[in-house]
């Protein structure tokens, strides 16, 4: 059923970056609540796994300067527990709150939620809204990127041979009075994948009349998570009231690009797209402190 | 009357060994030397085999034995489980083993036995088949459409059921309303726990077949397995072993017969085991319906009559389909009185798995066309929802048209009543409820169902009761406890007719074997408490009666004079003399020329009374995602009396949620290009999770039948046949918009309110 022909255990990065450098066929495997299915399915056959969940410098999550650290074999669970989370970026403990059910969230990790690189993810939308940096280790040492630039097509990441996400920061400035909140829409309130996922992160003036920043991302508004640039720059600075909000939810059809399939059609995700976009925005606003005048 | 076994809170008699998972189901039956097999499938929807090459496939070790379309019996079967009685719904024998002309993606062309399943799988993956790809259709209204692939020569359509009584024109030149509607209900899969199919087969040296199968009907199925293989019944051994959830999904065969010819080539035990994705693409789900119904009314809401078509989804092969055209008109015109009907259905071929039994069997689909006509025409005439269903019921004494049997007894009002008071129909309907963008509305439907399916088919169940030395008893019945807990309920109708204590019976779920059980139609059409009860409260009365004989031997009185309570035999006037039922079996059993004493019956149950049902939904709209939340469900059920209360709740609240999910969320896509089932396994199925139930009050109205033992009915059926009109009825009356075409997915209901 399972057909493995290899599995290794790393127990350190560099361990398991030379294994990745020898093994280009390596497949790695952190939760298995993707790779198991797949090899179940006869996706990876005589496949070689790298395992990763036994490597201590990947697991956890902390606070340098008020950045946060959030390693990539930390469990759903983990994150929606964890007390950093609850107290900077209660919405990323929400996001992650919304996959599956309780056992895949004690298994599922988020750096596998990131690398499998499938625009549904839904720690991933919350991720680009907080403006996420990745740091790559390879064998070159570790460099760091956007996330936003770290997805480039379906289920397929910047990783190059060799290499590992082996953390995801998130800098004090990127959350630092932004309230957010993440909105996961699907036919089942558990065990299930989004039709679409929308995340809002914003920052409001001091005296909570106008949006000083906000950030507004998508999973399953694209093939891959993506973030509306352009309508953020427009909202940037304006008057928070319904005008703006559904002039929001207008922009963001222009840079969401969602496919028809048995699933849902692409007019559907569409109406969703503005549907939801407001209601998060409504929501990060309200949980903001800010009010929204007719 | 009072009972003190019947209609207590007794847990499941194989629960324990459920909830431990110690309870062998078919996936953990091993013998020594057994093989595994795995079948290679039409990828085609249509097409025809040119060639088949296995010789790679034989070289593999560890491959024991390939069974081709050669190989196999050319007798025709029918997967479905009917009785020979069957007349109204003829027997289409269509199918084989296997097949060298494939109609549907999934069409078994050959099968290996291996050591290992992987081995079989990577068999079937070297037997080289070459195919001639003809034109399919996949939708029935395709089908029927003049240059539609002709599937047979009869032409795609491959039966129909005209159902006509009273005068239509002249019942509708009367009416003061007549309202007129199309609806069409979609695919779904019964979701049993435990994947259908599996199944074990094995010969033994003198030619007999031993079959383990999780099937609904040992019977019936070792019936069907004896007409594919060309064999005598009485060589054929079926057992069935514990069931993960029937709902109609192994009403007959699935995989049996093939197992059977696999274990024969190879000369030893094979399993066959379903992945989940088997199961769901290649198993029967319920049938598609296209239906338009027109149903006329006087102007104080009595109904007049109905015309109603329905084009009925069959798939590739005959099985169910003949009969569900056949008998969604009689579940219509069984819900209410009405003087004239003009009922058509039409059985239709297409190029997909076929469809099958799903709980309620066609129920589900008539109570959609015609609770939602009924809700149209309560507006319209400006009738209270719960008087017009009041106005049209049946009564005790009405002879049921479903069954020419008689009513016996109608709870009906009683369910509407209670059911509205749960919900607050009076207080709520009407008004406004919920925000502008989330409104809330209630609604309601009723439903009738059976218990059992006389006289359309046979209805003959068996039990056997006999006392053991030691006052024990074993109940031995040939029926199937599918998970349902019917032999549970069954048990306790033995304790009480004998007067022992529960515990004292010894009866066994997981192994209804046909060489030592008497003859039972099976677990369908709800009939174990009404058939299963008849005879297992005869038996009982039987051996009783034997007892109290010897009893009164012993105790020097008449047996009159006696009676049983709790396993003690005592005398009516004077209690404190008794005797324990332990005392007199043994000696039955060893006084000089003793006996055992036991009781058996095997028969029809004498009627086959209707269960009504009210249920009432309240439902949030969210206009903006279109998505609908069921707040509140109320089930009130006329059960007749309650056997089992822990049971029939469960029954209730599992019939609610199969419902719901056929109201909202659930649906097997079909892709009309690859003929494939597109959602294949539980994520993308979407059965409804803990998270997504809303709160759901069961209510058991007993009123008691006439003709049961115990004045039981059914639940097993009934519990989701109005659940998903009731929700869509509620949905109307929260946005004003009707969504006819099931299931009321979000993109429906937005285009709907778009269009308003």
């Amino acid at each position: 059923m399972y057909n493995i022909k290899k599995m290794y255990n790393a127990e350190t990065i560099s361990d398991a970056v030379k294994f990745l450098t020898d093994n280009e066929d390596a497949k790695i495997i952190a939760g298995g609540s993707d790779v198991l299915i797949e090899l179940r399915h006869g996706k990876l056959p005589n496949a070689t796994l790298l395992n990763i969940r036994d490597i201590k410098e990947m697991q956890g999550i902390e606070l340098i300067n008020e950045d946060i650290i959030i390693k990539p074999l930390s469990t759903f669970t983990e994150i929606a527990e964890n007390q950093i989370i609850q107290e900077r970026i209660p919405m990323l403990a929400e996001a992650v709150n919304t996959v599956g059910g309780p056992q895949v969230r004690n298994i599922g990790t988020i750096g596998g939620n990131i690398c499998n690189g499938i625009t549904s993810a839904d720690s991933a939308s919350t991720l680009f809204t907080l403006d996420a940096e990745l740091e790559i280790t390879g064998p070159d040492g570790t460099r760091n990127i956007h996330i936003k630039d770290f997805y480039i097509w379906v289920a397929e990441v910047d990783l190059k041979q060799g290499e590992l996400l082996t953390k995801i920061i998130i800098k004090k400035e990127s959350y630092e009075n932004y309230f957010g909140h993440y909105y996961k829409y699907a036919k089942r309130n558990a065990m299930d994948i989004a039709i679409q996922g929308c995340a809002v992160n914003c920052k409001l003036s001091d005296d909570k009349t106008k949006l000083e920043n906000v950030r507004i991302g998508f999973g399953v508004g694209g093939p891959i998570p993506l973030r509306c640039f352009e309508t953020e720059n427009k909202a940037k600075g304006k008057l928070i009231n319904n005008e703006l909000i559904d002039e929001i939810g207008k922009s963001v059809l222009e840079e969401v690009n969602p496919r028809t399939s048995w699933k849902a059609t692409k007019e559907f995700r569409l109406h969703l797209a503005q549907e939801l976009s407001k209601r998060v925005l409504r929501e990060a606003i309200e949980r903001a402190g800010g009010h929204i005048n007719d | 009357m009072s009972f003190s076994v019947v209609g207590k809170d007794i847990k499941k008699v194989d629960g324990i060994a459920k909830a431990k998972g110690v309870a062998r189901y078919i996936g953990d039956i091993e013998f020594p030397g057994m093989l595994y097999a795995k079948i290679l499938r039409s990828p085609h929807p249509h097409a025809k085999v040119l060639s088949v090459d296995i010789s790679e496939a034989e070289k593999l070790d560890g491959v024991h034995a390939i069974v081709t379309p050669e190989h196999q019996p050319k007798t025709r079967y029918n997967m479905a489980g009917f009785p020979p009685n069957a007349e109204e719904f003829p027997l289409i024998e269509d199918q084989l083993i296997l097949t060298d002309h494939p109609m549907y993606v999934g069409d078994p062309i050959c099968a290996v036995a291996a050591d290992t399943e992987e081995i079989a799988e990577n068999a079937c993956k070297l037997i080289k088949v070459e195919y001639e790809i003809l034109p399919h259709v996949i939708f029935a209204e395709d089908a029927m459409k003049e240059d539609a692939p002709k599937l047979r020569e009869e032409g795609n359509v491959m039966f129909e059921a005209p159902i006509k009584f009273g005068d239509i024109d002249a019942a509708f030149a009367e009416s003061a309303l007549i309202v007129k509607e199309s609806y069409s209900t979609q695919k779904v899969y019964q979701a049993t726990i435990e994947p259908t199919s599996g199944c074990v087969a094995m010969w033994d040296d003198s030619g007999k077949l031993t079959v383990y199968s999780p099937t609904q009907m040992p019977h019936l199925a070792r019936k069907i397995i004896g007409t594919a293989l060309d064999m005598r019944l009485g060589d054929i051994r079926l057992i069935k072993p514990h069931v993960g959830g029937g709902f109609g999904a192994r009403l007959g065969l699935v995989i049996e017969p093939l197992t059977a010819l696999l274990a024969k080539h190879a000369g030893r035990p094979v399993k066959l085991i379903y992945t989940r994705e088997e199961a769901m693409a290649f198993s029967e789900h319920r049938h598609p319906c296209k239906m338009d119904m027109e149903l006329g009314f006087t102007k104080e809401g009595r109904i007049t009559g109905m015309r109603f078509t329905n084009i009925v989804e069959g798939g590739a092969y005959a099985t169910h389909t003949p009969s569900i055209a056949g008998i969604v008109g009689p579940w219509a015109f069984g819900m209410y009185k009405m003087q004239a009907v003009d009922y058509l259905g039409k059985a239709v071929l297409t190029n997909s798995m076929y469809n099958g039994a799903y709980r309620g069997y066609g129920n589900p689909q008539a109570s959609w066309a015609i609770e939602n006509t009924m809700d149209i025409a309560a507006e319209k005439l400006g009738i209270d929802d719960l008087e017009i269903r009041k106005i049209n019921g049946f009564g005790d004494d009405d002879i049921w048209p479903w069954s020419q049997l008689p009513v016996e007894s109608s709870g009906l009002n009683e369910c509407i009543d209670k059911g509205a008071e749960s919900i607050g129909w009076h207080e709520k309907r009407g008004k406004k409820l919920g925000t502008s963008t989330k409104p809330r509305g209630i609604g309601m439907a009723v439903s009738c169902h059976v218990s059992g399916a006389k006289p359309g088919l046979l209805e003959i169940s068996g039990a056997y009761v006999k006392i053991n030395e030691d006052g024990t008893a074993n109940l031995i019945i040939g029926n199937a406890d599918i998970g349902q807990g019917s032999t549970t309920a069954l048990a306790q109708i033995c304790a009480e007719e004998l007067g022992v204590k529960f515990e004292d019976i010894i009866v066994e779920t997981d192994a209804v074997d046909t060489n030592y059980t008497l003859f039972d139609i099976g677990s369908h059409a709800s009939r174990q408490m009404n058939s299963g009860g008849n005879v297992v409260a005869k038996a009982a009365r039987e051996a009783k009666g034997k007892m109290l004989e010897e009893a009164a031997v012993m105790l020097d009185v008449k047996a009159g004079d006696l009676d049983a309570k709790d396993g003690i035999i005592f005398v009516k006037d004077n209690p404190t003399k008794s005797l324990t039922y332990g005392e007199v079996s043994f000696e039955a059993h060893f006084k000089p020329e003793g006996t055992q004493i036991f009781g058996t019956s095997s028969e029809n149950p004498e009627g086959n009374p209707p269960v009504y049902a009210a249920q009432f939904a309240e439902v949030e709209v969210d206009t903006e995602t279109g998505v609908v939340s069921v707040i509140k469900f109320v089930a009130a059920h006329d059960t007749g009396v309650v056997i089992n209360p822990l049971n029939t709740t469960g029954q209730i609240d599992g019939g609610a949620h199969h419902g719901i999910g056929f109201a909202l969320t659930e649906e097997s896509v079909v892709n009309p290009e690859t003929g494939l089932l597109e959602n294949r396994d539980l994520a993308n199925y979407k059965i409804l999770t803990a998270m997504d139930m809303p709160e759901v009050v069961s209510i058991a109205v007993e009123t008691p039948a006439k003709t049961s033992s115990h004045g039981q009915k059914s639940v097993g059926e009934s519990g989701l046949i109005a659940t998903a009109p009731a929700i869509s009825n509620a949905v109307y009356n929260a946005i004003g918009v009707r969504i006819t075409d099931l299931p009321i997915t979000p993109d429906k209901v937005l285009a709907a309110l778009a269009k308003k």
